[in-house]
């Protein structure tokens, strides 16, 4: 495949050691990673925040975008954990149905939050911006540049804040990858929910801002669908681990953009 | 099967160098010989060592070997799901039959909520059966074995170990005998509660808010223990962050061992060591080396992703 050329000058870039991020134009990105909590923060974190937490929260995972020496938004597992719901989800396991019978004999878990996990959470912003709702096939984002693999990419990183394999019957998960170019950067927070047999859903958002504009692109979309009107779609279960390839055949619910300006 | 011939494949297996489909089948006919005949609650004697998960991280199990010692110098109890998430459930899974066909009285596998056909599907072995074998034949054959694994164990009349918890449905010991085990674990009932519940600070039993599977509290724990003349509970199921986690004044004791799970978690693990007297010793390890396994540096790729 060939493009047409990208006439863009690299900025000057520093590379933090170790991964830990980078600096380019104006911006310094900067990554912290961590193990998962362990009990004592756990027991913590579930006080705080009211929630019996994932099994896998790394809460010491950030990624933070700093402009001018001042931050403009950042990712942190404990944020994302706060909006996560405090009402139980309709949704249940598959062998729930089996279960039915024994509810009545046994109190339910009094579970005053989304055992889902479910969060729309698109990282913390420090700016204000402008939201415009989109419809399904329009986009703020420059997609004929962020397919192209010739452009350099300078740094890659991906993290995931938490992550629940909700008792082996699906997995729940909140992760953020991101990819500095010679030109851009571009991050995509992705909340991945499967409920094995049951249900998909998949809440990202995209953020797109090019060297020398004075604009952060967001975009956000709901994307969601039963494992049956998936497998109507005739799609083979062996993508159903795979949310990159979910992404393009579940139903899209909603999208929005969001413009946040940059004062120089 | 001879003595030296079972040698020789441990010692290929601790080297990952799998045995051919027809020796896995030779292999899987010895053991199923061997769990048949094994109750739905083993009987064990002190000094033991308990391991919990180990989930196909085959390279930390040789590190867990060498923590706690080689069999038959060391008894052992695995506290089930020995597949599934790691990249070597294969070399998992064959390496601890061949143990067991080995020194069959110092190697004792429960069954965990992972030795199911159907969690094996979703969570890598089949996958990694397909891969490694070109078929799904080893994976059947491991499937059969699967369900002949006794469903618990008992440590000098003391100690109980499984994989997940209690069951409402079951007040003894003589209730879990009852069990016809051999069969895929059902979504419900007994055999299931024992795979899949787990302890929490709930009063008596409770349903998890995802609308299967069983929580019990210490009400319930306690009551177990009394009925059974029972010290307390070993079981598995749960990660823990420190690789073990005592819970309702020592009476339940979680046992984690696959340290940095899924190569990215950065816990430990740990065994314990019960001695003669059932004090119990938690020997808390890490992950093997990079320079001990060939699957190191999977640090993700840089990726033009979308």
């Amino acid at each position: 495949m060939s493009w047409p050329k990208h006439e863009v000058q690299t900025p000057p870039y520093y590379l933090h050691s170790e991964g830990k991020g980078i600096d380019i134009d104006k911006w310094s990105i900067i990554v912290t990673e961590g193990p998962i909590l362990s009990s004592n923060e756990i027991e913590s974190w579930q006080s705080q925040l009211a929630l019996k937490l994932p099994t896998m929260a790394f809460g010491q995972n950030t990624l933070s975008f700093h402009y001018n020496r001042e931050r403009k938004f950042y990712f942190s597992t404990f944020d994302a954990l706060q909006t996560v719901s405090h009402c139980s989800s309709w949704l249940r396991v598959k062998p729930a149905a089996l279960w039915e019978n024994r509810q009545a004999n046994v109190d339910l878990f009094d579970a005053n939050y989304d055992w889902t996990f479910s969060t729309t959470y698109g990282g913390t912003w420090l700016m204000q911006g402008e939201e415009t709702p989109l419809s399904a096939t329009e986009s703020c984002l420059d997609w004929s540049l962020l397919r192209r693999e010739d452009i350099p990419l300078l740094f890659f990183k991906e993290l995931t804040l938490y992550e629940d394999e909700l008792d082996d019957q699906g997995i729940s998960s909140l992760s953020v990858r991101l990819r500095v170019m010679s030109s851009f950067f571009y991050v995509l927070c992705r909340f991945w929910l499967r409920v094995d047999d049951v249900h998909f859903r998949l809440y990202d958002t995209r953020i797109y801002h090019q060297w020398n504009s004075n604009v952060v692109m967001k975009e956000y979309s709901e994307q969601e669908a039963s494992f049956q009107q998936v497998s109507e779609m005739g799609v083979d279960s062996r993508w159903f681990t795979n949310s990159d390839f979910m992404q393009k055949v579940l139903p899209l619910t909603k999208k929005t953009a969001t413009r946040y300006y940059l004062t120089p | 099967m001879g003595i030296s011939d079972l040698d020789a494949w441990i010692e290929k297996l601790k080297k990952s160098v799998l045995p051919s489909e027809d020796e896995i089948k030779v292999l899987c006919g010895k053991v199923r010989e061997i769990l048949v005949e094994e109750n739905n609650v083993q009987v064990v004697y002190a000094p033991v060592v308990i391991v919990g998960d180990v989930h196909g991280q085959f390279y930390d199990l040789l590190e867990l070997l060498k923590v706690g010692g080689e069999p038959p110098w060391t008894n052992y109890v695995f506290l089930g799901d020995f597949v599934d998430r790691g990249y070597n459930s294969v070399e998992t899974l064959l390496l601890l039959l061949a143990l067991k066909v080995r020194f069959p009285d110092r190697v004792t596998l429960i069954r965990g909520n992972h030795e199911s056909r159907q969690v094996t599907q979703v969570y890598g072995f089949y996958e990694e059966c397909i891969r490694k074998f070109g078929s799904a034949t080893v994976w059947r054959l491991c499937t059969e074995i699967f369900d002949c694994m006794s469903l618990s164990a008992v440590v000098e009349q003391r100690v109980f170990c499984v994989h997940g918890g209690l069951s409402p449905g079951i007040e003894s010991l003589e209730d879990i005998e009852a069990i016809d085990r051999k069969q895929e674990v059902p979504h419900e009932g007994p055999m299931c509660d024992l795979l899949w519940s787990d302890p929490e600070e709930v009063e008596g039993w409770t349903l998890s808010p995802r609308g299967a599977g069983y929580l019990f509290g210490e009400e319930a724990v306690q009551h177990f223990l009394h009925v059974n003349h029972l010290d307390f509970i070993a079981r598995a199921h749960q990660l823990v962050m420190e690789g073990y986690k005592q819970m309702f004044h020592g009476r339940i004791v979680t046992v984690w061992s696959a340290p940095n799970y899924c190569y990215r978690c950065g816990n430990v693990a740990s065994i314990m060591e019960l001695d003669e007297n059932l004090e119990r010793k938690f020997k808390v390890f890490e992950a093997a080396p990079d320079s001990s396994r060939p699957e190191k540096g999977r640090v993700k790729a840089p990726e033009y992703f979308l």
